[in-house]
């Protein structure tokens, strides 16, 4: 195996650096996060730049790479800003199946429109929580088309979104993964949620009423395969975003330590801080080779890929979560002050850990995986 | 040792049973809002709880270290911030009764029954560093004359009385002085805008030619350290106590949601995975909860422990950010979305592993203790 990343990849990286470094700018991301905007502007110039669709085909206006290059650019993004980040990395959600499992022209339709920042896509995965009125989502099949009546809950960019993957149940057990437009009759996004952190994105629960979706709108076949890929992808983008944003953390702090001055001497001289360091770096660069090693699976379809993705996503946001608590701790009482963004990364990491999928979940496959 | 409670203990629990909703109801507005709930205050007042450790004699309920820590973590299982209203106000409140002379209980002991009370060491180059104030204060005639900054002041913005630490030229160490709001060249500055606690905003207070009476000279010149240390010796406990309230509200929650159904994605309740890691959240709140009450025991034994004091605050606030970070996992998406209150309690209880020293400065504490 080899541990170094490719002429390519390391131009990839340079260049996503470079780009957020430049533009990501501090207050800019304190004032978008603080409205709840999506960071349009950043994100069509991502698109525009390649970034955004460095995975897709080029027939389908991409760079032809793959999730890895992806999850480099990702990195690199949420390392300067956690929810700028976070909200480019997520703005196409349901490319990596449409990518996948769709046709022809399925795939066409949806992915240019992205690629040339005019359009994002998401998935609307998640049940509501109680079991309330409307009921979670189901699809009714008929010979010529699906009808979707019910709720989804807790979809990222719901209400901006041009186009939605809608999972549903069709029969108990099988599951169906249905192309809606986000301004088709019969699909509404409530109003937003409010969330913990990732606040420049919308997440909505979205009711479904009678939404007719013709059959060449079916993503894939019958099942869950498009469900576990699409699992096993996000995974792979969360934990990407994790360690972005934990080596940001960890920078940040560094540099802030090196400046504070306490007892006569600048706070990083205390061994007592460098031990956390050691732990924090040690853990990050862990975290990282796992992902690179799931993106890697991804790639190669391996038959570990699961486990492996639930492992990542698992240990990147458990050290996320760590090190952005940690970062604040070593800030003293400036880490708990929202202008300096110490504490929203780790409100955009415990976000990202729990939004899509939790841990306890890929703990829970991980586990049952071995009986 | 075992925790045991008395029937005044028991009805003092009722009560803040019965004071519940109306504080909870007030809950996310706080967060929201980032201004100090006086009506909530006010509750505590006419209930006799603000005033709980002034003496009796002063109208006070007169209470011990023990009961204080009870009542904090009894309102924190439900609100962080309306215990740090209470939390803050006795920070304020301890240096009072540890060091005021007969004239200055008299004029400033009533007052904290109604009234708010802060405390201020903090500036801009003194965080972990108490040595490191400037704010100074200059003896002309009978009065003193503070000028300085002093920054992260919980309640400052509202307090009537603070304790604010200053030097003074030819004095070594600090020295203290109880500061009425009302006093001329008092003001108060930046309010900030913090991850948690926001019930109770730290405030900046601007100190400019700040005219304090001779007789508001709190201990003696240069006894400003002692002062202070030994208030937070006798208040670490108590933000121990909240930490614990934060954490068992936090299980309490995820255990009463049990009931209502989980989304099909999540291990449900009874799933084994997840009923270790209750057991574990369980067991690392009772065991933070039996070091609080007994810091708190020996402090009402006069037997007040540096070491025992550190430690608990230390274990008890490091344990709620951890017990609070489980249950919103335990809870998924619901968890980070603030239809639930667990996103806000964790916020609130990581101010607590930095405030009153820093959980690094109570290693550092503790560890000299030991190595002494």
């Amino acid at each position: 195996m080899e541990f170094e990343l490719t002429d390519t990849q390391k131009d990839i990286q340079k260049a996503a650096r470079e780009f957020a470094e430049k533009e990501f700018d501090p207050d800019l991301a304190l004032e978008l996060d603080g409205e709840g905007k999506f960071p349009r502007a950043l994100f069509e110039k991502a698109c525009r730049l390649g970034f955004v669709g460095i995975d897709y085909p080029e027939e389908y206006g991409g760079q032809s790479l793959g999730l890895f290059e992806s999850v480099l650019v990702t990195e690199e993004f949420c390392k300067k800003d956690s929810g700028i980040g976070a909200s480019i990395s997520l703005a196409d959600m349901a490319s990596g199946i449409i990518l996948r499992y769709g046709s022809e022209a399925q795939k066409k339709s949806l992915l240019i429109p992205v690629a040339q920042g005019k359009a994002i896509n998401t998935v609307a995965m998640l049940d509501p929580f109680d079991g309330a009125n409307p009921a979670p989502a189901k699809a009714e099949e008929s010979p010529s088309e699906y009808v979707i009546s019910g709720k989804k809950t807790f979809v990222v960019n719901g209400s901006i979104a041009q186009a939605l993957v809608v999972f549903c149940e069709v029969r108990p057990g099988a599951a169906v993964a249905l192309i809606v437009e986000g301004n088709q009759a019969g699909v509404r996004a409530l109003e937003k949620r409010k969330m913990m952190g990732l606040w420049m994105m919308s997440v909505n629960d979205m009711v479904f009423d009678r939404v007719k979706v013709a059959k060449d709108r079916l993503l894939g076949g019958v099942g869950n395969d498009v469900m576990t890929s699409f699992l096993a992808e996000q995974r792979i983008k969360a934990s990407a975003q994790a360690v972005g944003i934990s080596q940001g953390a960890l920078n940040q702090t560094v540099k802030h330590t090196k400046e504070r001055e306490q007892f006569g001497r600048k706070i990083i001289q205390f061994q007592g801080l460098q031990f956390m360091f050691a732990e924090m770096y040690t853990q990050i660069e862990a975290a990282r080779s796992l992902v690179y090693r799931a993106a890697s699976s991804y790639q190669e379809k391996s038959s570990d890929l699961e486990r492996i993705t639930c492992a990542a996503k698992v240990f990147a946001a458990d050290v996320a979560v760590r090190t952005t608590l940690d970062a604040i701790q070593m800030h003293g009482g400036v880490g708990l002050m929202r202008e300096y963004s110490i504490e929203r990364m780790f409100r955009d990491v415990k976000t990202i850990q729990n939004l899509i999928e939790t841990n306890l979940s890929e703990r829970a496959w991980i586990g049952k995986s071995f009986v | 040792m075992s925790i045991q409670l008395s029937d005044k203990h028991k009805d003092l629990i009722q009560k803040i049973g019965g004071m519940k909703e109306t504080i909870v109801s007030r809950n996310r507005e706080m967060d929201e809002a980032l201004e100090f709930p006086w009506d909530i205050c006010k509750l505590f007042a006419k209930e006799k709880i603000l005033g709980l450790t002034v003496p009796e004699k002063f109208g006070g309920g007169g209470s011990d270290a023990f009961t204080s820590c009870l009542v904090i973590e009894e309102i924190a299982r439900f609100s962080p911030s309306a215990a740090h209203i209470l939390a803050a106000h006795w920070l304020g409140f301890t240096p009072l009764d540890l060091f005021c002379n007969p004239f200055q209980q008299e004029k400033y002991f009533p007052r904290f029954t109604s009234e708010i009370g802060a405390f201020s060491l903090t500036e801009p180059a003194a965080g972990s560093d108490a040595g490191g104030v400037i704010t100074n204060a200059e003896r002309t005639g009978n009065n003193f004359i503070l000028n300085g900054t002093k920054i992260y002041c919980t309640g400052g913005n509202e307090a009537g009385v603070i304790t604010v630490f200053a030097t003074q030229l030819g004095v070594k160490g600090l020295s203290a002085f109880i500061v009425e709001k009302a006093f001329p060249g008092f003001s108060v500055g930046k309010i900030e805008n913090q991850m948690g606690m926001r019930g109770t905003p730290a405030a900046e207070l601007v100190l400019q030619d700040c005219v304090v009476p001779g007789e508001n000279l709190l201990g003696k010149e240069g006894q400003g350290f002692t002062v202070a240390m030994s208030t937070l010796d006798r208040t670490r406990p108590k933000d121990a106590a909240l930490s614990v309230g934060i954490a068992q509200g936090a299980l309490d929650y995820v255990l009463n949601l049990s009931k209502k159904g989980f989304a099909t994605n999540l291990p449900p309740l009874k799933s084994q995975g997840i009923q270790f890691i209750l057991a574990d959240m369980a067991i690392a709140v009772q065991a933070a909860r039996l070091m609080v009450y007994e810091a708190a025991e020996l402090i009402d034994e006069g037997k007040v422990s540096t070491k025992q004091s550190a430690m608990c605050k230390c274990l008890a606030t490091d344990m709620a950010t951890k017990v609070a970070d489980q249950a919103i996992e335990i809870l998924g998406a619901e968890g980070v979305s603030a239809d639930h209150p667990i996103e806000m309690f964790i916020r609130d209880s990581k101010l607590l592993q930095i405030v009153e020293g820093t959980n690094q400065i109570q290693r550092l504490i503790i560890s000299r203790i030991l190595l002494s």
